[in-house]
């Protein structure tokens, strides 16, 4: 292709300036769209990813094979420290936390005149040491607010139910693996907040002190591995289910334990294509009309070009890269201001709650199976959207592009020049 | 949870063994002479009174079987009608203190270990009673045979011998139990067994009324065996060792302050 023919589209789309802007328009916001709420959602589907895959789910999870049904106290693993000790061996494991829980009734501590209600609350017993680390149910605590030694840490909408601060005594009553009754007081170390609903509303305990607390000696009802990436969760339990005292028990990856927070996260990938769409029909619309009616506009001189002995070859090369040109520009623009948009607000955050008009103070979260998605979005940039505007506006410019360049070839140029 | 009403046979109408006079009982026949099959209306009348009276004091030992142990608890039971009660567990020394004080609606247990008292919540009251397969809500539900169920006959039981009496609950009936069938003794004096059946008409537990003892002048079975359907190797015997109706037990028994009295 001679440069000339490259020079030539450029400047023809100069011609007709209003026209050319428009198209351009209509190309740039659609990947100002694509850009945009590509990267919305990749912040939104990222935040939702850490939560599940965070402190409560972990990569692979590990019941008696009854739990899930029951969640009875009696539905426990057995022999831990052996199981964990396997596990921890596996290759790319990097934490293993078993888990008790156990529902209470839980009051006030201090002497009342009057007895105080209870409140129904659940105990989870952790490994304080693995679930202190980063990705773990008490992350954020300080090593003299951790549970242990008969001190306990609540969750903040509990702490609230019950008017109860750090330092303060409360009563747990409860039930032992046989269902006795079983009662004990704890000091609150700490208060915390929690993505996650049971430690939200509930009593977090050290694994040693639940254990003796409900008679469930070296037994625990979770067990939650952490690989060093989500996406290894399914060679990771296979290796677990292999271990042969897991024979019995349930092992299950992210995906199978949260099948409905999973298949959200599928959901992202039709919906970037959707976007992908407007894009495509916006760029046709666009590209499609500018160049029939440049096209139109210009059969005298396209008859005299083609008297000139310019081949319809080359005309239909100059029009199909304007359209080319067109469908680029248009891509560049609304790449860049899609990109200022994702970086300013990665920076801000979008809030949903806000947009969606509720009251922030209700709803900055959304609860699903038990944990809690913030609405407060960071949106990311996702550099394939680039790639999708690019392939998508290349393609629709050249096909719309196709049929005024051929027919505008195919004229007459004694017929066309008259006109 | 509040307001469901209560059968007479759950634990605490038991302990609630409120007396009727005794020329009150056996006033109306319990059979019909001439078809010799039990006059519904005059049977459930019967039962519900049964174990009443104004007061009580009793003396009540728990055997709770479960798959890996088994657990014997003595205690002593004072009722006032059907609305107050007071049970204080007396043996093993391990939860020797521990009590259940019931008004109305309201049930609040005393945990000698914590020193505390604490009210049950609504949310609470379909979980074990002291690991027995008795639940807070047989504690609290309070109800009448003849007011709350329709009775048909539906025949003779050969194993045990006696009459089956189906009891449907009343429509608009808050409670647990779609459905009891009683197994009556041939004489339509004394339950024999009882078949609870959920709402969605599923069997959920047997209660077998045995050892007829005589107890302050009344005839009633003194050994209950409590047996949950959808728990394997385990069953709540409910013995009476001694009643003591029509007791003098004061309105005070009944009190935050006398439930946490070490007794």
């Amino acid at each position: 292709m001679r440069l000339s023919t490259l020079s030539i589209a450029w400047r023809n789309l100069g011609r007709n300036r209003r026209r050319t802007a428009l198209a351009l328009t209509a190309i740039a916001l659609g990947q100002i769209i694509v850009v945009a709420v590509n990267g919305m959602m990749a912040g939104m589907f990222d935040s939702m990813l850490k939560t599940i895959t965070g402190p409560m789910i972990g990569h692979v999870q590990i019941h008696h094979k009854d739990w899930r049904e029951d969640r009875a106290v009696d539905l426990y693993i057995d022999k831990l420290t052996e199981v964990r000790a396997a596990i921890g061996s596996l290759p790319g494991v990097k934490s293993v936390s078993p888990r008790l829980f156990t529902a209470v009734l839980v009051a006030p501590g201090e002497q009342s005149e009057k007895p105080a209600d209870a409140e129904a609350a659940i105990v989870v017993g952790v490994d304080v040491n693995a679930e202190s680390l980063d990705k773990g149910l008490i992350g954020n605590l300080q090593a003299n607010e951790r549970p242990g030694g008969r001190n306990v840490v609540i969750g903040t909408v509990l702490a609230r139910r019950l008017g109860i601060t750090p330092g303060r005594l409360i009563a747990v009553i409860g039930q032992d693996v046989d269902e006795f009754p079983v009662s004990d007081l704890f000091t609150v170390s700490a208060v915390i907040k929690s993505s996650v609903d049971i430690v939200e509303s509930g009593i977090v305990m050290s694994l040693p002190d639940a254990q003796a607390f409900f008679n469930l000696p070296d037994k625990c009802h979770e067990i939650v591995v952490r690989g060093s990436d989500y996406r290894m969760s399914v060679a990771l339990a296979e290796a677990v289910r292999k271990i042969p005292s897991m024979s019995e028990a349930e092992v299950l990856t992210w995906k199978e334990a949260v099948p409905e927070l999973a298949s959200m996260i599928d959901i992202k990938g039709y919906m970037d294509l959707i976007f992908v769409g407007i894009l495509f029909l916006a760029a046709a619309a666009g590209i499609a009309n500018t160049m029939m009616m440049s096209t139109f506009e210009r059969t005298r001189e396209i008859g005299m070009l083609l008297a000139l002995g310019s081949g319809p070859g080359r005309l239909v090369r100059m029009i199909v890269l304007e359209a080319v040109i067109l469908g680029l520009v248009g891509v560049a623009i609304g790449s860049v201001l899609g990109t200022i948009i994702v970086l300013i607000t990665s920076h801000t955050g979008i809030n949903y709650v806000a947009i969606a008009g509720m009251s922030t103070k209700e709803a900055m979260d959304f609860s699903y199976k038990g944990l809690n998605i913030s609405l407060l979005i960071y949106p990311k940039l996702e550099y394939r959207s680039f790639i999708y505007g690019l392939v998508a506006v290349t393609l629709t410019s050249v096909l719309t592009a196709l049929w005024p360049a051929v027919s505008a070839a195919r004229l007459e140029p004694a017929e066309a020049m008259r006109t | 949870m509040i307001g469901r009403k209560k059968h007479w046979l759950s634990v605490l109408s038991f302990m609630a063994l409120v007396s009727i006079c005794p020329s009150a009982l056996g006033s109306e026949p319990l059979i019909d002479n001439k078809t010799g099959k039990p006059i519904i209306p005059n049977v459930l009348n019967y039962l519900d009174d049964l174990f009443r009276s104004s007061s009580s004091i009793s003396v009540i030992r728990l055997v709770v079987t479960k798959p890996r142990a088994t657990r014997t608890l003595e205690m002593k039971a004072w009722t006032r009608g059907t609305e107050e009660a007071l049970i204080v567990i007396e043996k093993p020394a391990r939860d020797a203190g521990t009590a259940t004080l019931k008004v109305g609606d309201n049930l609040w247990n005393f945990l000698p270990k914590i020193s505390r008292t604490i009210r049950i919540p609504p949310s609470m009251m379909l979980s074990s009673w002291m690991g027995s397969d008795f639940t807070n809500d047989d504690l609290v539900r309070e109800s009448s045979l003849l007011k709350d169920f329709t009775a048909t006959l539906k025949g003779r039981s050969k194993d045990p011998d006696g009459w089956i009496i189906e009891l449907r609950a009343k429509e608009g009936l808050v409670g647990l139990w779609e459905k009891i069938d009683y197994t009556m003794t041939t004489d339509a004096t004394l339950p024999l067994r009882a078949k609870y059946y959920d709402r969605k008409g599923r069997l959920a537990r047997t209660m077998d009324f045995k050892d007829v003892k005589v107890f302050d002048g009344r005839r009633i079975p003194s050994h209950m065996v409590l047996t949950p359907e959808d728990k394997k190797e385990q069953k709540t015997e409910m013995i009476y060792v001694s009643i003591d109706f029509d007791a003098d037990v004061p309105e005070s028994t009944f009190s935050l302050s006398q439930l946490e009295k070490a007794r």
